[in-house]
């Protein structure tokens, strides 16, 4: 009986039930789109902060140079040609650090890795390759370097090219700048490579300076076999090679410019930090909320919108879409005044006919629901499809003070203003759905709430005197 | 005058000094002003007055829709107004069956299933629940407008479903509001003789609101409300063709279905 009635009277309700239904499917929809916006924002805020520290990585510590040991970095070249020729041909490669950044000892990543707390640490070196070649006017043709890369000033013609390399120490294959899981073609690095001429090319710079698995990559001007190519997000090094070649090459032997460490829990990084803080004085502990706080761009304007004005509209949405399920579903039983009234004449207690109330509220929640999740659904869908360019630029004040600037957690991407386009997708997750679902039972008993309260209200006689 | 109640071994109800008023302060409405009624078991009570004069609202205090403001309302030996809203349920649900001059039929539901709203609070198994509605309604000449809605219908056969929803649970009290008002002269008389014949075969306590003096006359005794009070008028004809005594000595013929109590008395 329960049922039966119940179906029929959605049935004979029918327009009602699809105003509220619909009420209730906007809100919810709202409440799905923006949570799964939300969750796109914060995989994209992952991918971004990825890119810029580490993959499972708590703490990265890196050190600033001292105002004057930075700047630029400066070719030497040898004398001119003999015979005082009015230009000359010349070709340099060289593997630096990163302006503005300065080095830490090997044996500083051993002592942040005795610290309680630390689950692993490993030493990266971040480098830029610098590649300048072309000709120049000798010094008595009063010319001189000018203009950047690829320019031509007079009889000067040159081309300076830089890409960026890290130093991966490949011990720890799942900390750091690179993991093994990221390779997508070819292989990680061996156990014996630590000082090997071998490459791991990031897959966008690969397919644009045509680098496949075989072929070589030039680094201050030795060759580098391409061993395994990996997708790496955008902010990422360009080139990843074993850490002790890194070091070889640009004469830092011993010397790391990032320590990446885990720590052994969530609950203990900030502490963690703070001990890493007291073992390195004069190193820049940066942990990842504190990067996340340092994100600018649209990103992070799209993280505040989906956080703040998203959240907030949804949910004002979903309250006026409950108290207009609500409202409707009051008025529904003051019109069936005489039914209930003749229900409690015939003997109906009144925790059936709420109890009939409530289950008609929940059904039309439900359907609200289901709307609600397929209107996400589609939302959601469509985000995903427009998927827009978000940028998320770090660390402009280091890059623009150069050294001694505001500290530097991300090294290179600080150290540079760095930015980072990412794609905004809004995926559906579980938690999204069961979200939905919750919402959609509560919508309904919120709904049957309001018109159980009135029907449970109804004296017998009170409502058959109405109809008199 | 009012009539003065007296208790007594075959009283179903006994009334003492019920008011009933509606609204309060400046706007207090009497509905019921001292009424003393008793009511035998068995009895079929017509109670007639103009409109307003507080004729339905005797018939919620007698059914438990509603609670006197002050007196008494005694059903059974058990005073009304002390019983809770549980077993005031109950009571509606097992002892009272009520017919309306609107019929009161639930319209989205169909003749067999209104007839088998009245079976819900007893917890019968649905297969039960259906065969009583079904035979109920065919003992009322419905047996094939068991599937109709009640829109489906005519006036006549609403109100036989109605009569039937109000007798498929067997209650001791039969209480209707002009359960004839909305029907025209020979459907009137159709129904009526339905409930009379119900009256004698099952032995019920029947207690019918009406304007109509025609029916009124059929009844064994008339009470009259004007002004919130009850008289008791002459007795009807059926009193003197069935019995030939006094209105407080009556005792009706009885089928041999034992009078059900509470909710004893509904078929398991």
């Amino acid at each position: 009986m329960f049922f039966t009635y119940l179906r029929r009277e959605i049935r004979r309700r029918k327009k009602q039930g699809i105003v509220i239904a619909l009420g209730l499917a906007i809100g919810i929809g709202l409440v799905v789109t923006v949570s799964a916006t939300s969750a796109g924002v914060k995989t994209a805020q992952g991918k971004v902060l990825h890119s810029l520290y580490g993959i499972g990585t708590d703490i990265t510590v890196t050190k600033t140079a001292k105002a004057g040991s930075g700047g630029p970095q400066r070719f030497r070249f040898g004398g001119g040609p003999p015979g005082g020729a009015s230009a000359a041909h010349l070709s340099r490669n060289v593997l630096h650090p990163s302006p503005g950044q300065a080095t830490l000892f090997a044996s500083d990543v051993a002592k942040v890795s005795s610290l309680k707390g630390t689950s692993s640490a490993v030493g990266g070196l971040q480098l830029t390759d610098t590649s300048f070649s072309g000709t120049v006017p000798s010094s008595s043709s009063g010319g001189g370097l000018g203009g950047g890369g690829g320019a031509s000033s007079g009889r000067s013609s040159f081309n300076l090219n830089s890409f960026t390399v890290d130093g991966v120490q490949i011990t720890h294959a799942s900390v750091g700048p690179l993991t093994a899981s990221r390779v997508a073609k070819g292989k990680y690095f061996s156990v014996g490579d630590n000082n090997a001429d071998v490459a791991i090319v990031s897959s966008s710079y690969a397919a644009q300076h045509g680098l496949t698995v075989g072929t070589h990559v030039t680094l201050a001007g030795k060759k580098m076999l391409v061993i395994g190519l990996a997708n790496v997000s955008s902010g990422a090094a360009n080139v990843y090679i074993p850490l002790g070649t890194a070091q070889t090459l640009s004469g830092l032997k011993g010397d790391v410019s990032n320590i990446y460490v885990r720590a052994s829990s969530a609950s203990s990084v900030s502490s963690l930090a703070g001990e890493i803080h007291s073992a390195l004085p004069g190193a820049t502990v940066s942990t990842s909320s504190s990067l996340a706080s340092q994100v600018s761009g649209s990103l992070s304007s799209a993280s505040s919108l989906a956080t703040n004005l998203g959240t907030w509209l949804s949910y004002a949405a979903l309250v006026f879409a409950f108290l207009i399920a609500g409202l409707m579903t009051m008025a529904a039983v003051s019109r069936r005044v005489r039914e209930f009234g003749t229900l409690k004449a015939i003997g109906w207690q009144t925790r059936r006919i709420v109890g009939q109330v409530m289950g008609e509220g929940l059904v039309v929640g439900l359907a609200g629901g289901l709307g609600g999740l397929i209107l996400g659904v589609i939302a959601a869908e469509v985000v995903t499809a427009a998927s827009p360019s978000l940028s998320a630029t770090v660390g402009s004040a280091a890059a623009s003070g150069g050294a001694g600037a505001a500290p530097a957690p991300g090294g290179r991407a600080l150290a540079a203003a760095h930015t980072v386009m990412v794609h905004l997708s809004a995926p559906l997750q579980g938690n999204t759905v069961a979200l939905a679902v919750a919402l959609a039972i509560a919508g309904g008993l919120v709904a049957g709430a309001f018109g159980a309260w009135r029907a449970g209200h109804l004296r017998p006689a009170a409502a058959l005197r109405k109809i008199a | 005058m009012n009539a003065t109640a007296q208790s007594g071994p075959g009283s179903i109800y006994v009334l003492r000094d019920v008011h009933k008023h509606f609204g309060s302060g400046t706007s207090l409405v009497p509905a019921l002003d001292g009424v003393e009624l008793t009511v035998a078991e068995g009895e079929f009570l017509a109670i007639q007055g103009p409109t307003g004069q507080g004729k339905s609202t005797l018939l919620t205090l007698l059914g438990g829709l509603d609670r006197p403001s002050s007196g008494e309302v005694v059903f059974d030996g058990q005073p009304l107004q002390t019983v809770g809203e549980a077993e005031m349920a109950h009571l509606r649900a097992h002892a009272f069956g009520f017919v309306f001059q609107t019929f009161n039929l639930i319209p989205t539901l169909t003749a067999q299933e209104n007839v088998e709203t009245a079976l819900v609070p007893f917890a019968v198994a649905p297969q039960d629940r259906r065969k009583r509605a079904a035979e109920m309604l065919g003992h009322l000449g419905l047996a094939d407008r068991g599937h109709h809605l009640p829109h489906e219908l005519s006036g006549g056969q609403q109100q036989r479903v109605a009569i039937a929803r109000a007798l498929v649970k067997d209650p001791r009290v039969l209480l209707a509001d002009e359960p004839t008002g909305n029907l025209d002269e020979q459907t009137r008389d159709e129904i009526f003789g339905l409930l009379e014949g119900l009256w004698r075969n099952r032995g019920l306590t029947m207690v019918v609101v009406t304007h109509d003096s025609a029916i009124a006359q059929r009844a064994q005794r008339i009470a009259t409300i004007e002004a919130g009070r009850v008289s008791i008028g002459r007795s009807g004809p059926t009193e003197r063709a069935v019995n030939g005594r006094a209105s407080s000595e009556i005792h009706l013929e009885r089928t041999d279905k034992p009078v059900p109590s509470g909710g004893r008395g509904v078929r398991p």
